[in-house]
């Protein structure tokens, strides 16, 4: 029977930090490392935005606006992207849209984390009736179409950032719960969870010491994803008009602003949308990369 | 090693039985059951190690599992140094069964792979506190020490051992408990043959230090034969036989334990001959959502009779702790 551990088993000689390893080995993915400069790239521009950006996100001035970007006949100096239809900096609009963007998937992630791992976990490990009623209510979620829960739930709550976060954490965590309860109940015919019983171990050690930290890989490849998946549902809510509200610089809602002024100036909603691609294939790749990193099978080096 | 021994029984089981329902539907109805153990009777004396062997799935594991508390046994009596362990509250049943470890089969799968084996042993020791923190290293490196390990070890993961290497982090762990009786499923049946002598030898070394009773469960009749004072024959979720080992080996009652004994490999000169007079048993072990009716064994039985398919056999006892379950015991 060959286990992952087995074949990892190589490694006996040196012991350098884990850290350096995992570092060395996803130096040799090299889209991993495109994944990880654009999130690096995200993360600093949301937490410098303040510093970064070359102008004020909601400063108005309607003798400047629809100014096309830099390369283009009658662009100005001072707006490198161009400006709005109220004459404000596309470049910092999208600079502080980060932040918020960020904000939303991570948070909302965090969110899906702890409820659908919560129920998953509790599904695979007392399985019976707790997981029948936990599985029922995965399924009813998971095939009910995921716009009208959330614009429901946002409609309901009314729409700020907060309410928005709450509506994607609400509808996102049946994802987890599928993954964390099909993970758990694998373990558990693992011997050492077995071990962990005979040995008379409460079973919030046993969850919280042998199951979980025996499903982190999965769990850090799946969040990576649904952080992707969180921001590009935020701006589809914005772009409804049910998720950020103007003058707010949300992605969605600049898209959605764009939309209006597409055939003549379409940058406005080019930029935003590139935003969008850009984020999503950053978070993604470098899930992938995680993914192929914790696999052994599909580690080559 | 006999003279050790005393006859005073350290674990006593009776009538255990395990019936896992079989539930089907959404309404999870119960549509049946498998019998995987079926009224198992046997005891384990002071420093006293018994075999437990029978075919895969006849139900050696789950007696293990049940004596463990890993499965909630559905009738019969586990008495544990002269104290019933079923149905006691948790807490009682955590009290009494520490000094009952187990020592899995397959040494790859029963460490956690994200611990370090200091912190695999040191666990046991800090909840159930069984040593002050400050001595809490220098045990581990002593219990590691025992099983044949250097103590640099401790820090290391899993997968930096070898099996056999890994099997004795397990009997550290589970030494850790400062156990009574160990039970062990199949502790070699996954390692390397040139490594199981060594982790039998280790088993058989610290039952001696530690005056430890055992539980051998295997289907290797050799491993078995090497270690156990006694033997108990298991077929389709009911012991068939139970005796010492020379009892058995040399006089075995039970067709069953007759045909185990004919189909280990034997290199001998002349071993045309006696491979041609071999009686090899035919047919598979009936499944035990549905076992016949009478002897279990009845439909593979070359001694078969119409009493066997219609009755219960009763445990006959042949000669003084040599017990079979045959409406015709006997040699050949």
């Amino acid at each position: 029977m060959i286990k992952p551990a087995l074949s990892q088993s190589f490694s006996i000689s040196s012991h350098p930090s884990s850290t350096i390893r995992t570092l060395k080995r996803l130096w040799h993915l090299r889209l991993g490392i495109l994944g990880s400069l654009l999130i690096l790239c995200l993360v600093t521009t949301a937490l410098f935005t303040p510093w970064l950006a070359p102008n004020d996100p909601y400063t108005q001035d309607i003798t400047q606006r629809l100014l096309p970007p830099f390369w283009m006949e009658g662009s100005s100096s001072d707006h490198f992207l161009g400006t709005d239809h109220l004459g404000r900096d596309l470049l910092s609009r999208i600079m502080y849209g980060t932040r918020i963007s960020l904000v939303i998937g991570l948070s909302a992630v965090v969110l899906q984390l702890i409820l659908g791992v919560g129920l998953g976990v509790l599904a695979g490990y007392y399985r019976g009736r707790v997981d029948s009623a936990i599985s029922f209510i995965v399924n009813a979620m998971m095939s009910f179409p995921f716009i009208l829960l959330a614009l429901t739930l946002v409609s309901v709550l009314g729409a700020s950032l907060q309410n928005i976060i709450i509506a994607l954490g609400l509808t996102g965590w049946p994802v987890y719960t599928r993954v964390t309860r099909i993970e758990t109940i694998k373990l558990n015919e693992q011997e050492f969870i077995l071990a962990a019983h005979s040995l008379a171990y409460s079973s919030w050690r046993i969850i919280t010491r042998h199951v979980l930290p025996n499903m982190l890989p999965t769990l850090l490849v799946l969040s990576t994803v649904e952080v992707a998946r969180s921001i590009i549902r935020e701006s589809l809510l914005s772009f409804l008009g049910l998720g950020i509200q103007p003058p707010t610089p949300s992605w969605g809602v600049m898209l959605a602003e764009g939309r209006d002024y597409m055939l003549m100036h379409w940058w406005l909603a080019a930029f935003p949308g590139l935003a969008i691609f850009m984020a999503a294939l950053g978070i993604n790749l470098l899930g992938d990369a995680l993914r192929d990193y914790t696999d052994p099978h599909l580690r080559k080096y | 090693m006999a003279s050790k021994m005393t006859d005073d029984p350290m674990l006593q089981v009776e009538g255990l039985k395990m019936h896992f329902p079989i539930i089907k539907g959404v309404v999870r109805r119960q549509v049946g059951s498998v019998f995987a153990v079926d009224g198992v009777n046997f005891h384990i004396n002071k420093g006293e190690t018994l075999g437990l062997v029978g075919e895969s799935g006849c139900g050696k594991t789950t007696v293990g599992r049940c004596l463990i508390g890993l499965y909630r046994s559905t009738a019969g009596s586990i008495i544990f140094e002269g104290r019933e362990v079923i149905n006691q509250s948790r807490k009682k049943m955590v009290t009494l069964r520490r000094r009952m470890q187990m020592i899995f089969q397959d040494p790859y799968s029963s460490l956690n792979p994200r611990m370090r084996v200091r912190d695999i042993i040191g666990e046991v020791l800090k909840v159930h506190g069984l040593v002050e923190p400050k001595n809490k290293t220098q045990r581990i490196a002593e219990l590691l020490d025992q099983v044949g390990l250097k103590s640099d070890f401790a820090a290391r993961y899993p997968h930096e051992f070898s099996g056999g290497q890994r099997q004795r982090i397990g009997i550290a762990r589970a030494l850790a408990m400062e156990p009574r009786i160990l039970v062990a499923d199949e502790p070699v049946s996954a390692l390397d043959v040139s490594v199981q002598a060594q982790v039998i030898n280790l088993l058989e070394r610290l039952k001696q230090d530690l005056n430890l009773s055992m539980l051998m469960i295997s289907h290797d009749l050799s491993v078995v034969e090497h270690v156990a004072d006694r033997i108990a024959v298991m077929y389709l979720g009911k012991i068939v036989e139970t005796g010492s080992d020379r009892d058995l080996y040399n006089n075995p009652h039970h067709p069953y334990t007759h045909a185990l004994l004919e189909a280990i490999p034997q290199p001998r000169a002349g071993g045309r001959a006696r491979r041609q007079s071999r009686k090899l048993l035919g047919g598979d072990v009936p499944s035990p959502i549905d076992p016949p009716r009478g002897c279990y064994f009845h439909p593979r039985c070359p001694r078969v009779e119409d009493q066997c398919k219609r009755d219960n056999p009763p445990m006959v006892e042949v000669s003084p702790g040599h017990v079979v379950s045959c409406f015709f015991p006997g040699k050949k």
